[in-house]
């Protein structure tokens, strides 16, 4: 199983877009996929249950009083964690994650407090579960823009790894409501907005504990 | 290992040799008896594929599509690890329509977790195999009568790779029916007639390195799971199994010679097997005992030298090289040195290619499918310690070689050179003994006497590094090493001189070591001292 954490203390980046496409896109590939929510608002859950019928599955888990048990059976573990969520209670989050995936908006504030978040991550690595891997991923990106070459600048700056940015496009808020995301709509009208996803999704992939186990033996 | 032939798991040994050699093969006896059925012959195209990252070959499995005639079969294996074992794996496989892979066939939810996340048309193909197969059934029993058949299929072919070719020629023993000892048997009465090479890699493995054309990797062992309660006898099979799996999975890397870790890590697999027959010594058959050990050491001997050379050039020479970079007579030693280790590479060659090596591996490997230490000659004492909780003779093997180690390193301080050497090896022995039962005692007890013993061996390890490293140089220069280069003499001289300065100015840091080994209290035990 690999769990994939997406935080970031900064409100409004996109961190529940980001948690149920994750989720959808592990279901749709056949994998059996929960999503847990953190978050005493629930917009997770809330997405999950609106999910209809003949969807991929995706097994919703209220986690609005911290990590219960595991889930058993499952393969990809999303946790969706609230904006206002202090340091000390992150720690406990952070060492069930094997992947931590931030996402970042393209705007000078954002960029700031998320920097701040970053440097925190990095010293509680001792903590983290087999020093798992962080990925930043840009979100709501308007290609070409100023803010959009600001926040390249950062993301080299903070030293972190940047995996992939996700263009700003109405469809997500459209398909929010219906409890769905652009991995459940047919067609190749989103192939290319689909396409944006697959650094992130190959990054998490690639964080598998169990590929770590194999390659150490190598 | 797989005990038994249950479904979804292949219990296969692969034997390579030259088109020639199975061509005598193919005429054989066991491939010619009134009962084997008429031979099948297929033209067989497999075609692998896995994400541009290879992640399907980071997770150990291989995926491919079979073009059999008209049809096409998908097939995903598991397990396709050099390391995770030599002769099952588990997989599934389905029809498809196309040669496009299809995942949404895949029904058994493990697998289609094993493969994870695949991204729409993001699989391609890596590499291709061409094989010409013809298959013959053998029917019959074992050498113990138990019904045995076994597929035998002789595939000569190629695999192709990113616009490079690889010749392919083997026979492939599948298990239809009976125990796996059958296979063992088949292969060794082969190897009667003509010589064969166990073949440990996978055909997808041999893609995969020829595909990206990367180096043979080395292997460190798999980890022990045993518990105190595990029964003697069982732990005894996984050691050695694991010994066994840990060596022939670094083959490739000391054939091929460019890692010194490769042949080092096929020593370390085949020294910690003579440990582990060391420490069950008393509850195997003696001939048993003597037969494996024999061929063990054996092996060990003759990769000896290689490991010799490798350590003297990157250990021991390479520091004098860094402080001395002008030094045209260490130039000199270096290409002698060099000269060696090619040739006990060549050594390391010759020795895997052994029609020994081949017999051994094949005698060993039935031997444990078929725990062929319960026979005859087993004592009804032996017997009963191999039924004990593991737990008991761990206990007891730890105090007797903790006792031996101490009481040859007393006064410590005044051993000569040589019997610092037999404390060398007494700790050598509780290190392994120690790392195959680690697991039956809590990790935190043992931590200080682990790290101790650690020290001493690092320490004890440089003594002898240095007295390997006189006696190559005086083979390097001694009588009989023909023409000797100028300069040689000297550089032999000034390794030795700077190296026994060494041993001198570390004597104080060895002696710490052994007082802080001595008085570590160990960890299986709170009533000895």
């Amino acid at each position: 199983m690999i769990t994939i954490l997406v935080a970031n203390p900064k409100g409004g980046c996109g961190k529940t877009t980001v948690a149920t496409h994750l989720a959808a896109a592990f279901a749709n590939s056949g994998l059996r996929t929960a999503l847990a929510d953190v978050d005493k608002q629930g917009s997770s859950l809330g997405w999950a249950k609106a999910r209809p019928e003949g969807a991929a599955a995706i097994k919703a888990i209220d986690w609005h009083n911290g990590a219960e048990k595991m889930p058993k059976n499952v393969d990809r573990l999303v946790i969706d964690l609230p904006a206002a969520m202090k340091m000390g209670k992150i720690d406990d989050m952070l060492r069930l994650a094997d992947v931590i995936v931030v996402p970042v908006l393209p705007s000078g504030f954002d960029v700031a407090a998320t920097g701040d978040f970053l440097k925190k991550l990095e010293s509680l690595k001792p903590i983290r579960k087999s020093k798992a891997a962080v990925a930043v991923v840009r979100n709501r990106v308007q290609l070409g823009t100023r803010s959009a070459a600001q926040l390249d600048s950062f993301m080299v700056g903070v030293g972190f790894k940047g995996v992939g940015r996700l263009r700003h496009r109405t469809i997500y808020t459209e398909v929010a409501g219906q409890g769905l995301s652009i991995f459940d709509l047919p067609g190749k009208q989103y192939d290319e907005l689909r396409d944006d996803w697959a650094p992130l999704l190959r990054y998490i992939e690639n964080s598998d504990p169990e590929i770590s186990v194999l390659a150490a033996s190598r | 290992m797989a005990r038994d032939v249950s479904a979804g798991t292949e219990v296969e040994l692969k034997l390579a040799a030259d088109p020639e050699t199975l061509e005598r093969l193919w005429q054989a006896p066991p491939f010619r008896s009134d009962d084997a059925a008429t031979p099948k012959i297929k033209q067989l195209e497999n075609t692998y594929y896995d994400t541009a990252d290879l992640r399907l070959r980071k997770r150990g499995l291989a995926f491919r599509i079979r073009r059999d005639g008209t049809r096409f079969i998908q097939t995903v294996k598991t397990g396709d690890d050099t390391a995770a074992g030599l002769f099952s794996r588990g997989e599934w496989e389905g029809e498809v329509p196309t040669a496009e892979p299809q995942l949404d066939v895949i029904d058994d939810p493990e697998i289609r977790a094993a493969l994870g996340l695949i991204l729409p048309g993001e699989l391609r193909p890596i590499f291709t195999t061409r094989v010409h197969r013809e298959v013959l059934k053998v029917n019959g029993t074992d050498s113990l009568g138990r019904l045995k058949v076994i597929e035998a299929a002789f595939d000569r072919g190629v695999i192709e790779a990113a616009g490079a070719e690889q010749p392919l020629s083997e026979i492939e023993l599948e298990l239809v029916e009976g125990t796996p000892r059958a296979l063992f048997d088949l292969a060794l009465a082969l190897q009667d007639i003509a010589p064969t090479q166990l073949e440990t890699r996978s055909k997808s493995a041999r893609g995969y390195a020829l595909a990206t054309g990367r180096r043979p990797a080395w292997h460190t062992a798999k980890p022990l799971d045993l518990k105190p309660q595990t029964k003697t006898d069982n732990a005894l099979a996984a050691i050695l199994e694991t010994c066994l799996l840990h060596w022939t999975a670094n083959e490739a890397a000391a054939f091929d010679g460019s890692d010194p870790e490769g042949v080092h890590q096929l020593r370390v697999g085949l020294r910690r097997f003579r440990s582990a027959l060391s420490v069950f010594r008393e509850l195997l058959p003696e001939d048993h005992y003597t037969w494996l050990n024999g061929e063990a050491r054996w092996a060990l001997a003759s990769l000896g030298p290689a490991r010799d050379w490798d350590v003297f050039l990157a250990e021991l020479l390479s520091p004098l090289e860094k402080e001395r970079p002008e030094d045209e007579d260490l130039a000199v030693l270096r290409k002698a040195a060099e000269r060696r280790r090619d040739e006990a590479y060549d050594q390391v060659r010759e020795t895997l290619s052994d029609p020994r090596y081949t017999r051994f591996l094949l005698r060993l490997g039935g031997w444990l499918e078929d725990r062929s230490w319960h026979c005859a000659a087993l004592t009804p004492a032996q017997a009963v310690w191999l039924d004990q909780p593991l737990i008991t003779l761990a206990n007891k093997l730890l105090t007797k070689r903790h006792r031996k180690t101490l009481k040859l390193g007393r006064n410590f301080d005044k051993l000569s050179i040589e019997k610092r050497h037999e404390v060398r090896l007494a700790v050598k022995k509780m290190r392994y003994t120690t790392e195959f039962f680690r697991s039956l005692y809590a990790a935190k007890t043992e931590k200080p006497y682990l790290k101790a013993m650690r020290g001493l061996q690092e320490s004890l390890g440089h003594l002898n590094d240095v007295a390997v490293a006189e006696t190559l140089l005086a083979e390097l220069t001694g009588p009989g090493a023909g023409r000797r280069p100028a300069g040689l003499q000297q550089a032999a001289g000034k390794v030795i001189g700077w190296y026994a300065y060494g041993v001198l100015s570390f004597e104080p840091e060895m002696r710490q070591n052994w007082k802080a080994f001595a008085k570590t209290d160990p960890f299986w035990t709170k009533k000895l001292k």
